[in-house]
């Protein structure tokens, strides 16, 4: 399924959970994984185990 | 002090109107640790009003092997919500973890009830379970629908199995069926497995409602949300958090409404509940034997071995892929197995993935795991490989020859079915053609099946592999 972290698409298996999301991102991107908190697309925290469906919007911050 | 007439008439209202308070939590997953903290909670709530309805969205179970993997999976929590004097509950997906009877259990345990208006069992299996439920509480009746996210399968987020003997429908479009609940319910809420976004649509499909106590996305709403009038609530997940909906009804009308997400951290641990809990913990669950391991197994990449072939038994696949970092002991005495010895084995509970690759594309994949996992060269079943290794850490290794069991070379261009876990899918670059689907299953709980009933097993000497390290 096609997911988006921080507006990039990632495409990532059925099933998979936020923080495989965030983690396939940083693979995908070469950065680290954030220790920091997830939030959806209207700035709600979300628990890294949040389920995720096709088409969701997530986001986290980077240390700069 | 002399009042205008409308401040007066305005006063006179408050005083008729009725308050009603519910609590929502979702997704506790089993979390029972934290209920003793929820039961004070709870009991300072019912002092302050002892109408206070207490509602869960879903998602009890899964979470916790002494619940989950019981003599009746799930139950040991629907004893504890029983104790906490649970009101009400929606069916969430993990709820049909363990099928059709496993759900009938659960149903069958509860002290409240059960609703959820786009589930139905088939054939006449007669299910403990209604579409909606209608409280009253001193002349105010509170009409309450449960709702259960479906997938693009049709099916909740579940093992395909354990939906077997179940009908599920859209909940978008069963939810109007219930809209007449309006003109006999004085406040109408929807308890949801949907997700804070799917719950936002329905907010926008069903204005009907005063408010959408949420689950499955484990979505913290701090502040309040408020989409096309319906206030949409959600409390994370594992008990860290409650809602505290509050609505001021006079007339068959709400005249006010709030939400508040309240933090369970701070409280005591309630002494009854925690007896209980310890109760279950104390069970002889973990230490029930499987089997036994004969003779000691002495290198952490033979317990590997035996963990790839137990991915492998369970998914059915032709390949299973377990990363040296999953493989938690360094060695096991010869003796008995237990259920704690799978979980020392692998603590770590990442689902089981599995997917479609090319002989080419399986190559790319192994070779590519040491550079995600520095302990080493991944463990496998179905397989055996030659590799080269850097000495740096993180660096792909080189594969120099793969065969199957029997010696036969890997088919570059065949399609081999391969079982990993849920890190490894997401952390190997490039990813295979076929991301994949995840399997409500762990490899703990695989080990579990694996080993049940198994004398003397053998993995002492278990190598699948030949890495040199240049």
């Amino acid at each position: 399924m096609q997911v988006y972290v921080n507006d990039k698409s990632v495409r990532i298996f059925a099933g998979a959970t936020a923080i495989d999301a965030v983690r396939r991102y940083c693979t995908d991107t070469g950065t680290p994984v954030p220790q920091g908190e997830l939030y959806d697309a209207r700035g709600n925290v979300i628990a890294p185990d949040s389920p995720m469906a096709d088409g969701r919007r997530i986001f986290t911050q980077f240390p700069s | 002090m002399k009042l205008p007439l409308i401040t007066l008439l305005a006063m006179a209202g408050s005083v008729f109107a009725e308050q009603v308070n519910i609590l929502g939590i979702n997704d506790m997953h089993a979390n029972i640790d934290d209920l003793p903290k929820l039961a004070t909670f709870l009991e300072t709530e019912r002092a302050a009003d002892p109408d206070v309805l207490l509602l869960s969205a879903g998602d009890n179970r899964t979470g916790n092997p002494y619940v989950d993997n019981g003599a009746q999976p799930g139950v040991p929590m629907i004893q504890l919500m029983n104790m906490l004097g649970f009101d009400l509950s929606t069916l969430g997906n993990h709820e049909f973890d363990s099928g059709l009877v496993g759900l009938r259990s659960t149903l069958d345990s509860a002290n409240f009830n059960f609703v959820c208006a786009n589930v139905h069992a088939d054939g006449g299996a007669g299910l403990n379970l209604k579409p909606y439920h209608i409280f009253e509480r001193d002349g105010v009746r509170i009409g309450v629908i449960g709702l259960v996210q479906i997938g693009t399968n049709g099916l909740p987020d579940v093992h395909p199995d354990n939906g077997k003997g179940l009908k599920f429908c859209d909940p978008f479009k069963v939810v109007r069926d219930y809209a007449y609940l309006r003109e006999t319910c004085d406040v109408l809420i929807l308890l949801t497995h949907l997700g804070f976004e799917d719950d936002l649509k329905l907010a926008e499909l069903f204005p009907e409602a005063d408010a959408i106590i949420g689950g499955h996305t484990h979505t913290r709403v701090e502040k309040e949300v408020r989409e096309n009038g319906v206030l949409v609530t959600q409390a994370e997940n594992k008990v860290k958090y409650i809602t505290r909906l509050s609505f001021e009804v006079e007339g068959g009308k709400v005249l006010s409404k709030k939400a508040e997400l309240i933090p369970l951290a701070g409280y005591a641990k309630h002494a009854e509940i925690q007896k209980a809990v310890e109760g279950i913990k104390a069970s002889p669950y973990m230490q029930r034997r499987l089997g036994s391991i004969k003779p000691a197994i002495t290198r952490r990449e033979s317990l590997g071995c035996l963990m790839a072939d137990a991915l492998r038994a369970y998914a059915g696949t032709d390949v299973a892929i377990v990363n040296y970092g999953n493989v938690r002991l360094d060695a096991f005495p010869e003796g008995d197995f237990t259920v704690a010895d799978c979980y020392r084995l692998d603590p770590f509970c990442n689902q089981t993935v599995v997917f479609k690759a090319t002989g080419k594309e399986l190559v790319s994949f192994l070779n590519n795991i040491p550079a995600s996992d520095h302990h080493g060269a991944p463990c496998v079943s179905g397989i055996r490989y030659k590799a080269v290794k850097p000495a740096a850490e993180l660096q792909p290794m080189r594969i120099t020859e793969i065969t199957l069991p029997d010696g036969t070379p890997i088919d570059p261009d065949a399609v081999y079915t391969v079982a990993t876990n849920s890190y490894l899918m997401s952390t190997v670059s490039p990813q295979p053609a076929d991301p994949g689907v995840a399997h409500d299953m762990d490899g703990a709980r695989a080990i579990m099946l694996y080993m049940e009933g198994k004398e003397a097993v053998d993995y002492s000497d278990a190598s699948n592999i030949e890495v040199t390290v240049e």
